[in-house]
């Protein structure tokens, strides 16, 4: 083991100790979904990755739901001290964008083609916060840190309402390729407001911003907006003793 | 349990396939398409008349190729009452010229394409052609209109220059999208297109590619004239006719008569496969059907000046699909 692994799992031995005063350390689980949601390309007009067509571009709205959710399962590791909080939240991820691009056809015509994208990815969030305004029931805190994105399957296609969907065979779904997406790991920008109950719990609202653009010719930028339930396993009750009088 | 671990990691992998990722571009799909090469007169009698015509043939799943695999059985012609013979079948590979090419493609921005090419699929097939244009191989683009929405009539042009620009040209292109509408005046603009090859002079071919969709019926040249200016600066005319309506009498005699490519494409699908292949059709080898094809009417016999359009016909013995009907225009010299 090298020295750094070795200060590293000693310093986590040591905060995992939860003697001493004011620390201790939660685990648990969280559910977060992801319904607000800007996609930002800026062109006027972007040129297919794959295919020999261009796009213009209009769709660069803050959107509800149909830019794309993303659904978020993954466990909690939570570490107190005092008012200080860091978490580490390894997760999976099911991202989806829609992203809407208009090809013209005929003067007063045009293609309207909506590429869908889908990832399962492993997210990797690690963020540090501070608590606030705390009563005995409700305490308050903001976070920010930074989300480890790891996509390990992609899917694109157009999300086209007709059935056949002619679109295919003369639009390439794959013409986003290295511009709303690729393959390589990304990091996101993460910040929030957080409501945590006794230690039951926790409810946030985080803002997630991708740093960097999946590709280099278009600039592109991904926000997106989401709720957070965790629940905390309560190990504490693993030490008390319990006692039932006859 | 070191074999269950094992396991459930292949299994765990096995389930993060990454989609394969290609880098290049590709065209949409295209469709099965024939095309002529040329045709010629060979002689006649009062009871026939005896002709040559090359076909080349192109298949959706070739792509820098064409197909060589059709025997004499397959062909068929016809176009009048009588008997059709083909006496002599040949197929073989026309090596690309050595001289450079520069390329004129003219399009034809009246009306609507809405009905022949729905999705626009001109744009991208045109881009692609424009990109295989390498140097020392040259082009330009034009669109013609009358009473369209071109800004100068009957031609419009990005550029007065002969160059590589595809990226340049690709913007003015996109926006030609949205500008359709007018009357067809491709004749006018090609007679116009020719003048802006005598601006060059270095020792070039000299090609004219005309998309068209519709008949031209506003333009001052008429199909003759514009094909005797072609011939006297040796500007070889090829057509491609997107559509039915296009008629073949002028659009094929055009081509055929200065040497240039037929291409009738009644759907988009053909005209992406004939743009995906062209600048190789123009610059590059060929694999062609040659035949020498004998014709005697059953009715009234072959006067000198008259005019004859026959069609060949081709039947894929896989597919079992018959291609496009390949026109050839015969005129009895007089």
């Amino acid at each position: 083991m090298t020295q750094t692994k070795k200060v590293f799992f000693s310093l986590l031995l040591l905060a995992s100790a939860h003697v001493t005063s004011g620390q201790r350390m939660n685990v648990g689980f969280t559910f977060q979904y992801h319904f607000l949601k800007q996609v930002k390309l800026d062109a006027e007009i972007v040129e297919g990755s794959h295919s020999y067509g261009q796009y213009e571009v209009r769709d660069n709205r803050w959107k509800f739901f149909s830019a794309g959710q993303s659904i978020v399962i993954g466990t909690v590791l939570q570490l107190n001290y005092k008012k200080f909080y860091v978490v580490i939240e390894p997760s999976f991820d099911l991202n989806t964008y829609n992203y809407s691009l208009y090809y013209p056809t005929a003067p007063e015509r045009e293609e309207r083609l909506n590429f869908h994208t889908l990832f399962f990815q492993a997210d990797v969030p690690f963020y540090a916060g501070y608590q606030f305004g705390a009563t005995n029931l409700i305490r308050y805190s903001v976070f920010t840190g930074a989300v480890v994105v790891l996509p390990y399957m992609l899917e694109y296609s157009f999300q086209s309402r007709e059935g056949e969907n002619p679109q295919e065979d003369y639009f390439n779904s794959a013409d986003m390729d290295n511009i709303l997406y690729s393959r390589s790991r990304y990091v996101n920008a993460l910040a929030g407001f957080c409501f945590h109950f006794a230690s039951l719990g926790k409810i946030d609202v985080r803002y997630q911003y991708r740093l960097g653009s999946p590709g280099a010719k278009y600039n592109v930028t991904f926000h997106s907006v989401g709720v957070g339930l965790t629940y905390y396993l309560p190990l504490n009750l693993k030490k008390k003793k319990i006692y039932y009088e006859d | 349990m070191r074999i269950k671990g094992l396991a459930f990691l292949l299994l765990s992998v096995s389930g993060c396939v990454i989609d394969p990722h290609y880098e290049d571009k590709v065209l949409p799909y295209g469709d099965d398409v024939a095309l002529r090469r040329d045709a010629r007169y060979v002689g006649h009698t009062v009871a026939e008349m005896t002709f040559d015509a090359s076909v080349v043939v192109l298949n959706s799943f070739y792509e820098g190729f064409d197909n060589d695999y059709l025997i004499k059985e397959y062909f068929h012609v016809s176009g009048h009452e009588g008997a059709y013979t083909i006496e002599s079948f040949e197929k073989f590979v026309l090596d690309g010229p050595a001289t450079p090419s520069s390329i004129l493609l003219l399009t034809d921005q009246s009306g609507t394409y809405e009905n022949v090419d729905p999705y626009n699929a001109r744009f991208q097939a045109i881009n692609k052609f424009l990109q295989d244009i390498v140097y020392p191989n040259t082009f330009l683009v034009a669109s013609s209109s009358r009473d369209g929405a071109l800004a100068s009539e009957p031609l419009e042009s990005p550029s007065a220059v002969f160059g590589n620009d595809w990226q340049g040209t690709r913007e003015y292109l996109f926006d030609l999208s949205h500008r359709t509408g007018g009357r067809n005046s491709i004749l006018d603009a090609a007679s116009v297109a020719i003048d802006l090859f005598l601006q060059k002079t270095d020792a070039v071919r000299r090609e004219l590619v005309l998309l068209v969709h519709a008949n031209d019926e506003s333009s001052a040249v008429s199909p003759e004239a514009l094909i005797a200016k072609a011939k006297t600066h040796s500007v070889v005319v090829h057509v491609i006719a997107l559509g039915t309506e296009p008629d073949p009498e002028v659009f094929s005699r055009l081509a055929q008569e200065t040497g240039g490519i037929f291409a009738p494409c009644s759907r988009d699908k053909q005209m992406v496969k004939v743009f995906g292949e062209l600048e190789r059709l123009i610059n590059g080898n060929l694999s062609v059907y040659k035949m020498r094809i004998r014709f005697a009417p059953s009715q009234g016999g072959v006067g000198p000046g008259s005019n004859w359009l026959h069609q060949i016909e081709i039947r894929d013995p896989y597919s079992d699909e018959i291609y496009n009907p390949v026109p050839v225009n015969l005129m009895i010299p007089l």
